[in-house]
């Protein structure tokens, strides 16, 4: 679940907080989990709200960190609360990527939350959201 | 030596800014259910609300942070791999066979590294180098 603000005039977003409830089996390592998924929120907001590979019709064009603009540390969420769920009777699965996959629907619910403004394309730039808050 | 090869690409392509129409447009070569559980289309006909949309994702890179960079101490009877890599057991597989030396005969050791997303493995090329120096060797790539 993520929690967003929108900056109107600018058409920025910072996702502010996230609530991630995770369920993979047994939990073996809680505090390795705990850093994995936020590891995932960082970069699945970076990916749901900055990145895209750019290319002419010859060459790619996103060739470094300043073409190819990542979330940065002021633009990073405040709060990751982490709810783990414990299941000590099944196998431990896999974790590693699994709370990256829902962050960007997440973020674009509670964008149309928030505005009315239902975005389905990625990246949620301020590029794309602010004519459609207009 | 990549410039010595002759390429015929296939075009023309388009620039990301028309990616999408390019992709709706393009013609479907392949159309396959991977999972089919029930009657998908009555489902579908007797569904009390239909709801349909399109998204549209981006090509995101698979950077790394900065290039690639590993050790290898290569010997005759087995070898010490040092590794910044997402999966060292892989790349401690990859060196043995390199090296023609048994999987239980090199030693993986994995530190923290810039990612290791797409290209992040310099091992091969530090074991074949070793090998052929006898000493330990850094390969490490430029930026």
């Amino acid at each position: 679940m993520a929690c967003v603000e929108i900056d109107r005039r600018s058409g920025k977003v910072w996702a502010r907080k996230f609530t991630v409830a995770h369920d993979c089996g047994l939990i073996i390592n809680p505090d390795g989990l705990k850093r994995c998924i936020e590891g995932n929120v960082v970069q699945g907001t970076s990916r749901a709200l900055s990145e895209e590979v750019a290319f002419d019709r010859a060459k790619v064009t996103s060739v470094d960190w300043a073409s190819y603009p990542i979330l940065d540390i002021t633009e990073a969420p405040e709060t990751v609360d982490i709810v783990l769920l414990n299941r000590p009777e099944l196998p431990p699965a896999g974790a590693g990527e699994s709370s990256i996959r829902p962050l960007a629907a997440a973020i674009a619910n509670a964008v149309f939350d928030a505005s009315g403004v239902r975005l389905r394309r990625a990246p949620l730039t301020p590029e794309r959201l602010k004519p459609a808050l207009a | 030596m990549s410039e010595r090869l002759r390429v015929r690409w296939l075009g023309p392509f388009p620039e990301s800014r028309t990616i999408f129409r390019y992709i709706r447009q393009a013609a479907v070569v392949k159309r396959e259910v991977s999972v089919a559980i029930g009657e998908i289309d009555p489902a579908f006909a007797g569904a009390a609300r239909g709801v349909a949309a399109e998204y549209e994702w981006p090509f995101q890179s698979h950077a790394s942070m900065a290039p690639a960079c590993a050790v290898v101490d290569a010997r005759a009877d087995g070898a010490t791999l040092w590794t910044g890599s997402q999966k060292p057991h892989f790349a401690r597989d990859r060196v043995a066979r390199a090296l023609g030396l048994p999987h239980d005969k090199v030693h993986g050791i994995w530190l923290p590294g810039p990612g290791s997303c797409g290209r992040g493995d310099a091992g091969i090329d530090a074991a074949s180098l070793s090998k052929a120096v006898g000493r330990p060797v850094r390969v490490h790539g430029m930026r």
